[in-house]
């Protein structure tokens, strides 16, 4: 398709597939990142980290680091003069949780190896390291807590001796009578089904510098919430919000790892503030893997009814989730987004989840592309693909029997929240467009005679994002501490350009690309003309930041907002131009015309210019051409999908290989097709990684064994098949643009496409796998049949 | 990733290269392609003081062909190698040696020289009955690929000695193939096996069988050549002979595989790799008989109790006993005091002790990977009534790397007036770099051989007999060699009791 520009016609930029303007610079090596910065006068900070999972500390020796000549300060737990431990943001009303100080250097104790317990800090980036080397930390080791289920068994050793116990919280919801739905089921199948941890692994780990010149502090952090941790270190550091400026420069990949507030933030402040001097640290990747938030992490006990027809009544799940030793910002409560969408695409008559987090001495769980959802559509697929096995029935049939019918949007679920818009049958029709499933099933059969197992694995999911409302929808969406809404202002210059500022924070979503040509629409100029801006305290309003698919659905309805408000200004003025009412001025053509008088034009950037230098402008309108606006939506978006998977898996060997894998994602009203399939493309592969390559693992003893990317395995191009991607469009009828979010969507459909295609192929041998799926595992289980 | 402090040259010249690597391989390292010393410097797993850069060095570059083998450069890097088809099972294994990355700076002789069990052309070598040249400042000599590789990350070379050439020998008309089996395309083999068969009339004339990662070093799978050796080579015969292709194998474990897993993916491979290679194998081969037919060789020695592929580094468990020509009260007064049983720790010393506490070092090395830890003894519990003791071993690294942790349980019972038998348990607890270092059965297999040295060198010293100073480090290699030595003897005494 070629684009004529014309004065006719100004073609619409939503819609169009620009590519990202940010990628000249990123890959070009421009990009400016946090250890990008350089400073005068600059220090570094080598951190020294457990090694040990859980232990007292005797005594930490730091007389050895401090003969470094380049050494300036060697800091310990004690040293450390901070007015409240790191925060935790969700306390629903009527759960009690069980809140460890969290300090950003160890105080007394170490409760997970890779946890902070001193802080080398000198002039030479190199020596800093050397110098943490030769700190010794006598530790006397207590006994570690790994595994979640026996953690909560009587007698197992505590992570927090002061809470006498290991549970975290319980926290449950439902809807719905869950023991009638599975008293009136024919069958009710019954599964245990892990959700294993990983890493967000980021490409860029995270940094910190920190400057603290004139009584102000500016921090550059590789965050996805910098107006938020800003929030947080005035708190910690009793400073007065207004002398805090934090950047997120650019970010390279966050998925969800960068969306907290961390030990080094403050650390590095207070570091800053007592030396005087700016401080830069630089996470290593090992650092990264030990220290940086996991994802995932529970153990699901599910059950779900059914009629012999394949009507699904109920489903019941009991979550065990391993948090780690801390709870970090959103800890608790990860679990708990994942239980609002335990519905899945279809109508039970109840649902019941009932969550136990645990304390284990190990890194906290916090969000990872997904956070919950992913978990929870993989028990609710994976159940409903064996439920149909159980009942002989073709599993797409049975989803189709159950999918919420799109007559029924704004759909109420059992669990009592409301999906806006849907239509999962046209989304499974447009995925069987590109598997014959009837041939693929022939085809299996005859392979299977040569020994070829081949399977076809599908999804059909739905996910809760656009958070969010800043009011609670539905009985349980209480206890964040924070609002949800978001912010933008859109600022037209003299010349006509425009700058566009978001509360949401990008690292790496296209947001400078698919931002623009939101407010490109707004106000009816080309994208080139507007500069979209983020990330640093001092230059917008207070944003919230960028996960759960929310940039989109929220951050782009606000600039949407804002730009519309500028525009109704711009009206204005061109009225006063034009010298006619502005009730008959509309806009076109890049510019404003008197209704029916298209000669009447006047461009854009003499409206501009106008605003700026208002001589002929009526006196009732204010100078300058600016407008912010704050949007809180009424309520989630739920995007859909229909995703499909083809495996082989080698018997013999226990590998499996993936063929084909197929997405069909509805994510409302698209903006920028290009930059929704990179992020699906991103999703995917992020899901495959899970179900077949990625794991964090940690030994019995709770020692860290997947400490490098040679271990901690995650997929590479080799692995992975071309991907075929495809869309139905249901808009939202809950923000204006009629967007939802598409982040996540691709991570929340695979790992069950993945399962269900491996288990597909292995049916006939009677097995049936959980993830991770290596080849050892499929191996094994294979064997244990065989016997 | 920062490693330590180091010096860099980069001579012209072999002869000034040899100069600079005088001294210990902490002294000074030679760096060809970097992509397996350059990791283990980032995690400090490795701190050479000075690395000597190869790489202007003309004479370890170019690939010649006489007397029927190819001479390769060491300095030849992998891509090069992997395009050159007429290479054969060099170049095949070489393209799939990790990622494009990897090969483009990876170099033949530097593989050759790390000497890791799970590299890809070590087996090749091992297969072909290749070798290596060598040099030092004083001569030159050609080590045989069986005599190269003798454990995790240890050689024949010592410090001072560079690989200048590695030589294949050209095996025309052999059918080949390398079966790799990964997880993902750029991982290390978790099983890789070399085939080479040479046919005539659907005759074996030759076979070789080559195991990546199976042991502590490369291996041939002798009992499969053997049962192909001047057999009809079919599907049938292929199958049945590699049944046998795990046999006396002792793979190191991972969180990939456990060891039984291992096991079956070597015959399953072999099974693979045979097939693909008769498929290649040309009419008229020009047959270089097999020269090792059976040999002793080292598999892992490993005997550890450990997590099987599942919980990486976990606490190891490992058990041994032993029988010691002395009457009871002296081993028990021997254990009892301490101080007599330490110095059978190679790389252990005491210095000092008090109150039943004894300080000191101990320090682990294997290849170019070292750890150094100080720490304490003592005596948990003695129970004289039943003759057991505990011990209390822990330490901590003094980089700063993590720390080390051991519960030795010895137990002992009277054979005899003159004799007493020796039970001991030791579990160990490793934590830090080394413990995240993911190739944990590297970690075991020298935990094992430390605790069998530990307990040959005990019961000989307290039989009265005389014992050589233990080495001042623990040095896999070293011990890899001597076990390997015991191991032969057993064998040949095995024969000539047959």
């Amino acid at each position: 398709m070629t684009i004529t520009e014309t004065t006719e016609a100004r073609a619409s930029a939503i819609g169009r597939s620009l590519r990202r303007r940010e990628d000249p610079r990123l890959i070009t090596g421009h990009g400016r990142f946090v250890d990008d910065v350089v400073l005068p006068g600059m220090l570094y900070a080598a951190i020294v980290r457990s090694t040990e999972a859980h232990a007292r500390i005797v005594s930490i020796d730091t007389a050895e680091a401090r003969k470094h000549e380049s050494v300036h300060a060697a800091l310990v737990g004690e040293d450390l003069d901070i007015a409240r431990p790191l925060p935790m943001l969700w306390h629903p009303e009527g759960v009690a949780i069980n809140e460890p100080e969290h300090w950003p250097l160890a105080r007394d104790a170490v409760k997970h190896v890779g946890e902070a317990v001193a802080v080398i800090v000198g002039t030479d980036r190199y020596a800093v390291v050397d110098a943490a080397e030769s700190v010794v930390v006598e530790y006397d080791p207590l006994t570690p807590v790994v595994d979640p289920e026996v953690a909560l068994e009587e007698g197992s050793a505590l992570v927090h001796e002061r809470f006498g116990t290991n549970r975290t919280h319980e926290w449950s919801v439902g809807g719905g009578d869950i023991e009638a739905a599975l008293a009136e089921a024919d069958v009710v199948v019954e599964r245990r089904i892990p959700n294993h941890r990983m890493a967000g692994a980021a490409i860029e780990p995270r940094g910190v510098v920190a400057d603290w010149r004139a009584g102000e502090l500016t921090v550059w952090t590789s965050t996805q919430i910098p107006h938020l941790v800003r929030h947080f270190l005035a708190e910690e550091l009793d400073l007065p919000e207004d002398e805090i400026r934090v950047i997120a420069p650019d970010v390279g990949g966050g998925f969800g790892s960068k969306l907290n507030h961390y030990a080094e933030e403050t650390l590095l402040a207070f570091l800053a503030r007592k030396l005087g001097r700016p401080v830069k640290w630089i996470e290593t990747r090992s650092e990264n893997l030990a220290s940086t938030t996991h994802g995932r992490g529970l153990l699901a006990y599910a059950r779900m009814g059914a009629k012999r027809d394949g009507t699904l009544t109920g489903l019941d799940v009991r979550i065990i989730a391993d948090l780690g030793a801390y709870l970090q910002i959103f800890t608790p409560a990860i679990p708990a987004l994942g239980a609002y969408a335990m519905s899945g695409c279809y109508r039970f008559a109840a649902v019941q989840v009932n969550i136990v987090g645990v304390f284990t001495n190990k890194v906290a769980i916090d969000s990872v592309r997904g956070a919950g959802r992913p978990e929870a559509t993989h028990i609710v697929e994976t159940m409903v693909d064996q439920t149909a096995a159980e009942l002989g029935l073709d599993p797409l049939e049975v989803r189709r029997k159950n999918f919420i019918p799109k007559e029924d949007f704004p759909a109420t679920v059992a669990l009592g929240l409301t999906y806006d818009s849907g239509d999962y049958h046209a989304a499974l029709d447009k995925l069987l467009g590109h598997v014959d499933l009837d041939d693929f099933r022939r085809q299996q059969a005859e392979l299977r005679r040569k020994g070829v197992y081949r399977g076809i694995g599908v999804s059909t999911y739905t996910e809760i994002c656009g958070f969010g409302p800043s009011r609670p929808r539905g009985p349980h969406t209480r206890g964040f501490e924070a609002g949800f809404w978001e912010s933008a202002v859109v600022r037209v210059h003299p010349s006509g350009d425009a700058t566009a500022y978001t509360g949401t924070s990008a690292h790496g979503q296209g947001h400078e690309t698919v931002f623009a040509q939101i407010v490109a629409d707004g106000l009816g100029i080309d994208p080139d003309r507007i500069a979209v801006r983020h990330g640093d305290t001092d230059t917008g309003p207070f944003g919230m930041g960028t996960y759960g698919s929310r940039s989109i659905p929220v951050g782009g309805t606000a600039l949407a907002r804002a730009a519309a408000k500028v525009a109704e200004k711009a009206r204005q003025i061109a009225a006063g131009l034009l010298y006619a009412s502005p009730e008959e001025v509309e806009q076109a053509n890049g510019g404003y015309h008197v209704r029916g008088a298209p000669d009447s034009h006047v461009a854009f950037e003499d409206v501009a210019r106008a605003a700026y230098i208002p001589e002929e402008l009526p006196e009732a309108i204010e100078p300058g051409l600016e407008a912010t606006a704050f949007y809180d939506p009424k309520d989630y978006v739920w995007p859909f999908g229909a995703h499909a998977a083809v495996v082989d898996v080698d018997v013999e060997t226990g590998k499996v290989t993936l063929l084909r894998y197929i997405a069909v994602d509805d994510c409302g009203r698209v903006i920028n097709p290009l930059l929704v399939e990179g992020q699906v493309h991103g999703g995917v592969a992020h899901g495959i990684g899970q179900a077949l390559y990625e794991q964090i693992v940690y030994s019995r003893d709770g020692q860290l064994a997947t400490g490098t990317f040679v271990d901690y395995r995650l997929p590479t191009a080799a692995e992975l098949p071309s991907f075929e991607t495809d869309a139905t469009e249901t808009p939202s009828p809950i923000n204006e643009l009629g967007v939802k979010g598409v982040g996540e969507a691709g991570t929340i459909g695979a790992t069950p496409a993945i399962t269900n295609a491996v288990n597909d192929a292995l049916r006939p041998l009677g097995v049936t796998m959980d993830m991770p799926i290596t080849p050892m595992r499929v191996w094994q289980a294979l064997q244990d049949v065989r016997l | 990733m920062i490693p330590a402090d180091f010096e860099y040259a980069v001579p012209d010249s072999l002869g000034d290269a040899l100069n600079l690597l005088r001294g210990t391989e902490e002294e000074a390292k030679p760096l060809a392609g970097g992509q397996s010393l350059l990791p283990l410097m980032k995690l400090r797993l490795a701190a050479p003081a000075l690395l000597v850069d190869l790489r202007r060095i003309p004479d370890l570059r170019g690939i010649e062909r006489s007397n029927g083998d190819f001479s390769i450069g060491a300095l030849t890097r992998h891509a090069e190698v992997a395009s050159m088809p007429e290479l054969g099972i060099a170049a095949r294994a070489a393209g799939v040696i990790a990622d494009q990355q990897v090969r483009n700076r990876g170099t033949i002789g530097g593989t050759m020289a790390h000497g890791d069990p799970a590299a890809d052309l070590p087996t090749v070598l091992l297969a072909t009955e290749g070798s290596v040249l060598v040099r030092d400042r004083f001569r030159e000599r050609q080590v045989e690929a069986a005599d190269l590789f003798l454990g995790y990350l240890t050689t024949a070379l010592q410090p001072g000695q560079v690989i200048t050439r590695v030589v294949v020998p050209v095996l025309e008309g052999y059918g080949f193939h390398y079966e790799k089996f990964t997880r993902r395309a750029e991982d290390w083999a978790i099983v890789g096996v070399v085939a080479l068969v040479a046919v005539r009339d659907q005759m074996c004339e030759d076979v070789r069988i080559g195991l990546t990662n199976m042991g502590s070093t490369p291996l041939r799978a002798f009992a499969v050549e053997e049962a192909l050796r001047g057999q009809r080579l079919d599907a049938d015969s292929i199958a049945r002979a590699s049944e046998h292709a795990a046999d006396e194998t002792e793979p190191p474990e991972d969180l990939s595989a456990s060891a039984d897993y291992k096991r079956h993916l070597a015959r399953v491979l072999t099974r693979r790799a045979l097939e693909c290679a008769l498929e290649t194998a040309g009419p008229q081969p020009q047959i270089r008989p097999a020269r090792l037919h059976e040999r002793s060789q080292l598999a892992a020695s490993s005997s550890g109790a450990g997590t099987a592929g599942t919980g990486g580094s976990g606490e190891q468990t490992l058990e041994q006993s032993f029988d010691v020509d002395a009457p009871m009260d002296r081993v028990w007064s021997a254990f009892t005091t301490v101080e007599p049983v330490v110095p059978c720790l190679p790389g252990a010393e005491l210095t000092d002790s008090s109150g039943g506490v004894f300080r000191g070092n101990f320090r682990v090395k294997v290849g170019p990977a070292s750890a150094s830890y100080r720490g304490t003894v003592k005596l948990e519990s003695v129970d004289d009534a039943s003759r057991t003791l505990v011990m209390k071993a822990s330490g901590q690294d003094r980089r700063g790397q993590g720390s080390a942790s051991a519960t030795i349980t010895v137990k002992l019972n009277a054979q005899g007036d003159a004799k007493t038998h020796v039970e001991t348990r030791s579990s160990f607890t490793i934590t830090g770099t080394l413990a995240r270092f993911g190739r944990s059965g590297m970690i075991e297999d020298v935990a094992s051989l430390l605790m069998s040295q530990f307990a040959t060198c005990i019961g000989q010293r307290l039989a009265g007999k005389e014992v050589s100073a233990q080495p001042s480090a623990l040095s896999a290699g070293s011990m890899m060699l001597s076990l390997l030595k015991a191991r032969a003897r057993r064998l040949l005494a095995r024969f000539r009791k047959s």
